[in-house]
């Protein structure tokens, strides 16, 4: 039974993992671009929820709705105003232009909210559960997480597969030079993919901040853990990153299970045999010519 | 009258290899005109220059009077100008019916819908919903020029239509061109094929490493002298 607990608590987990690496999958899909900012973004949401949640009556939930729109803003000008700049044959511009916006998320971070860590206090959601047996009980607070993974996740197929924009969206994918031709403005759309890359990644840092303690240096491990799940799942594959997110959820519960402190080492050694075995991820397609 | 397309003294580079040198052409509304000339001469980069793709060294190109210099390429779609790739570059990932529609994304009326595509191409009816990706080489054609056509432009710029197509295929797409250029449309057909470009343009211009080497109406140019301003030898 303690085996069964592990894998529920694992899939519960893989919610937040999916979340993170929502935005990530999509920039990558739509514009192969890698962001070594996301989970520093993250951190960044969490702060801006404890420090705005005053202008809300210290409602959090409104706060995160508002950061997330400040934050989709925030992505549609990033990608404007500079990733946009870094387009090109050669992905390293665009990785060392993302790397170095973490570095100053982070040192803007250290210097204004200090180094000490912070949670986001939701009250007692965060621990309420259900018991289904004596030994297995799921948390209502991982079950919201997974839930609203799966909601973005859904809307984003939507968008993607009944939309006109979202045909923008796939078709920039296949050929972005050919897609000019049929009038689409690529940067805009870049800009629009960026900002909703960065309002997912706003949610995951919310939700992930109400749940665990953060400090302005805890966004690498949040990137890593975001990427681990892309790559698992299939590199710019949606539901892909829903199962890359489950896969290292259990892995990580799973190792913990054997013994205490282990799961992220066996997230790290389940990731590192998905490069080798499937290199394109389980559900990955042929990558594009 | 203002010219639908205008080109003059273009000169092109691609890093420090030159593919334009001095380019000047002139397409009237509703003329279709041929761009005849062997692998290299510089014609695709020439439709290319058109769209916005291949950055200008020298020269301007004019759009019914409009300069082009600095108008970005999804801009120039929006304008009424439409290419069909060489290598028909559909999006794979998208139906037939959804690499035409995308075609509308330019936001022009006019009278090309998808019905009106599948009454010129019937074959694509059947295709509809298939993904782009498994058609075949002229069922891929007739969905490429659909899909420029669906932008409802006004000037069709169409490179390579018939390379890699089979006779039977070629005869079709060409009677799909005729019928776009009878409706009003000017056409800019890039081609290797002389007879065919032959028979279908009020126009021709004949393209020599990145020059023109000759131009003239199809009726006007003696066998001899395309022959020579085609490979650069005399017959």
């Amino acid at each position: 039974m303690t085996w069964v607990n592990a894998i529920v608590q694992g899939i519960l987990n893989g919610g937040l993992y999916a979340l993170f690496a929502t935005g990530l999958s999509l920039a990558f899909g739509v514009m192969r671009f890698v962001n070594l900012a996301h989970g520093d973004l993250a951190v960044l949401s969490g702060y801006l929820v404890l420090s705005w949640a005053g202008l809300f009556g210290d409602n959090y939930w409104v706060t995160m709705v508002f950061v997330a729109a400040v934050m989709a803003g925030v992505g549609y000008l990033a990608q404007r105003v500079m990733f946009n700049r870094t387009l090109g044959d050669d992905p390293l511009p665009g990785i060392l232009a993302s790397f170095g916006l973490a570095i100053v998320i982070q040192n803007v971070l250290l210097e204004h909210y200090s180094a000490t860590d912070k949670i986001i206090p939701l009250g007692d959601i965060v621990v309420r559960s259900i018991r289904i047996t004596d030994q297995i009980a799921i948390g209502w607070y991982p079950l919201l997480i997974l839930v609203v993974a799966v909601a973005v996740l859904a809307a984003l197929q939507i968008f993607l597969s009944f939309t006109r924009l979202g045909r923008a969206f796939r078709a920039t994918a296949d050929d972005p030079s050919t897609a000019q031709l049929m009038g689409i403005n690529y940067r805009h759309l870049y800009g629009i993919a960026m900002a909703i890359s960065f309002a997912a990644v706003a949610l995951a840092g919310f939700f992930n901040g109400a749940r665990t303690p953060f400090t302005p240096l805890t966004g690498g491990l949040l990137l890593l853990f975001a990427f681990e799940a892309v790559v698992i799942g299939g590199l710019g594959s949606l539901w892909g990153t829903l199962l890359g997110g489950i896969v290292l959820g259990v892995a990580q519960s799973m190792g913990n299970q054997v013994s205490v402190g282990s799961g992220i080492l066996v997230g790290h050694l389940v990731f590192l045999a998905v490069l080798l075995l499937r290199p394109r991820g389980l559900l990955g397609s042929e990558a594009r010519s | 009258m203002t010219a639908a397309l205008e080109m003059d003294g273009v000169e092109a580079v691609y890093g420090d290899f030159q593919a334009l040198f001095g380019v000047s052409m002139t397409v009237g509304e509703g003329q279709a005109v041929a761009i005849i000339g062997a692998n290299g001469a510089g014609k695709s980069t020439l439709l290319r220059a058109v769209m916005g793709q291949v950055k200008l060294r020298a020269g301007s190109i004019t759009h019914r009077g409009a300069d082009l210099s600095g108008v970005a390429t999804h801009q120039r779609a929006r304008d009424g100008l439409a290419l069909v790739p060489e290598g028909r570059r559909l999006f794979p990932s998208l139906t037939v019916e959804e690499n035409l529609e995308i075609g509308a994304n330019s936001g022009r009326s006019g009278p090309w819908t998808v019905s009106r595509v599948v009454e010129l191409f019937p074959l694509i009816e059947k295709l509809l919903g298939r993904p782009a990706d498994v058609l075949s080489g002229g069922e891929k054609q007739a969905v490429a020029i659909g899909r420029a056509l669906m932008s409802n432009p006004d000037v069709v710029l169409l490179d390579e239509v018939s390379l890699g197509l089979a006779p039977a295929v070629v005869q079709d797409v060409y009677r799909g061109i005729a019928e776009i250029r009878d409706q009003g449309t000017t056409v800019v057909v890039v081609e290797q094929d002389i007879t065919l470009a032959l028979k279908i343009a009020d126009y021709v211009y004949c393209m020599l490493e990145g020059r023109v080497s000759l131009s003239g109406a199809p009726t006007d140019l003696d066998h001899d002298a395309v022959t020579e301003a085609y490979f650069g030898v005399s017959a």
